[in-house]
């Protein structure tokens, strides 16, 4: 084929493909796609983020030191590695998307990463901060029996009755210093107690998430030094602290 | 029949789209060129070049609706030529003639002041001293330094056509300067240093 013949035979084979344009459309829909795929991740991601705040900011490494355990044992056992991964999973997934838009070869690689992971975090404590990451471990953990079982580091952690940490659901209050609870692992325990309960508030009721410290007396029977609840009081980071430093100077109010 | 020749190439695409047989002055436009550039790039007979030429030409009007008139019209078809050398790399066989004569004098001048290398620049054997050592390179840096030196693209158009950052478009540059002199030392190739 010689240069001055190329277009001929170019267009013709256009014409005989019935090759067209592709509408202009199609293009955009593609570039909307990448960024809307790009933008889910980020949101993703800062879910993800703020799960991992949320199990990282609650007081059980306090319950457990005072229990004797090593911090880094603790540590080492509380790490959300399920949603670690998660995390990282989605930072790389919007990295890509991001580098794929049409302005996205621009910017080197080390930027765009730490620019995601920036964005990611912010989502994160935001999200926290709001209690979608409580509400999200809370879900799971009622409505997804597996995620309980191998995903959720609370749930090793609170599951080791030999160094005398348990947790699980009240179902039956038997009297002031004793109930029945059904432990993460499916066990049930009767807790004893030396004095009457000293948790409230709330007041320690049926169907009620536990934590205990103490130590197993029998096969079935757990002798606890302390309970507490099963849900970490939130503390905000960022968004909702500054919300709620600024509401009694508010005029408004 | 309209003075389509004149026409720059944001006019000739807009064109296109109303009148398919506007589209042959593109192709007429830019066909040397980019034989050029693939052979250059890749290491694949002439008749190769031109089926590679021919499927980008292909691209270019299915995709015409996709380029941004921001972008050099041209950016964007190295761009589209560039990849279709990638996806056919697999089928091409090794270089199995030189292509020499396809580099002009000034450009064989530039390229050699650029990397401080004094050459005879009448000889034929420069030339293709100079594609000997850019065949041996490494893709990423005989495709700097072909679109720097050869195609004389700016490094923003390389940026484009590339699609990596500008920095990393300098830093690429400045070390396949680097290996091109080691790589011509290496091969035995004549070329003395200023």
């Amino acid at each position: 084929m010689t240069d001055s013949n190329l277009s001929r035979n170019v267009l013709d084979e256009i014409k005989k493909k019935h090759i067209t344009p592709k509408p202009r459309w199609e293009f955009l829909l593609k570039d909307s796609a990448v960024w809307t795929a790009g933008i889910a991740c980020l949101i993703i991601g800062g879910l993800a983020a703020s799960v991992i705040i949320y199990m990282l900011r609650n007081d059980d490494l306090d319950a457990l030191s005072e229990a004797g355990e090593g911090t880094v044992d603790v540590i080492l056992i509380a790490l959300p590695y399920f949603w670690i991964l998660t995390l990282a999973a989605f930072i790389l997934i919007a990295h890509y998307n991001f580098k794929h838009t049409k302005g996205g070869y621009r910017y080197r690689i080390p930027t765009v990463a730490v620019a995601v992971v920036f964005i990611s975090a912010v989502l994160g404590v935001f999200f926290y901060d709001i209690g979608a990451g409580r509400a999200i471990d809370l879900v799971l953990s009622d409505k997804v029996p597996t995620y309980q079982r191998f995903l959720h580091p609370r749930a090793r952690m609170w599951s080791r009755p030999e160094k005398g940490i348990i947790a699980g659901t009240v179902f039956e209050i038997t009297d002031s210093l004793s109930f029945r609870m059904r432990d993460l692992r499916d066990k049930d325990w009767i807790v004893l107690t030396r004095r009457p309960v000293p948790m409230p508030p709330p007041l320690l009721q049926q169907g009620m998430k536990v934590r205990c410290l103490g130590r197993p007396v029998e096969a079935n029977a757990f002798e606890a030094d302390l309970i507490l609840p099963w849900e970490s009081p939130l503390k905000p980071i960022f968004f909702m602290r500054i919300m709620n430093e600024r509401i009694p100077n508010d005029p408004a109010y | 029949m309209p003075d389509w020749q004149t026409k720059t190439d944001i006019e000739l695409v807009r064109l296109t789209l109303q009148n398919q047989e506007v589209f042959g002055v593109l192709i007429k436009r830019y066909e040397g060129k980019l034989k050029r550039y693939i052979l250059r790039i890749s290491n694949c007979r002439t008749d190769e070049a031109e089926d590679i030429l021919q499927e980008v030409f292909i691209k270019v009007y299915e995709h015409i609706n996709a380029f941004d008139q921001r972008q050099p019209f041209s950016s964007w078809i190295y761009r589209i030529t560039r990849n279709e050398v990638i996806s056919n790399h697999r089928k091409l066989r090794a270089r199995a003639e030189g292509h020499a004569e396809m580099i002009r004098e000034d450009i064989v001048q530039a390229l050699a002041s650029e990397l401080d290398i004094k050459m005879e620049l009448q000889k034929k054997e420069t030339r293709e001293a100079i594609l000997k050592v850019l065949d041996s390179m490494d893709v990423k840096y005989r495709e700097v330094l072909v679109l720097k030196y050869l195609e004389e693209k700016d490094y923003k158009e390389m940026s484009f056509i590339l699609k990596k950052p500008m920095g990393t478009i300098a830093t690429l540059l400045n070390r396949a300067k680097k290996r091109f002199r080691e790589q011509a030392k290496e091969m035995g190739v004549e070329l003395t240093h200023i």
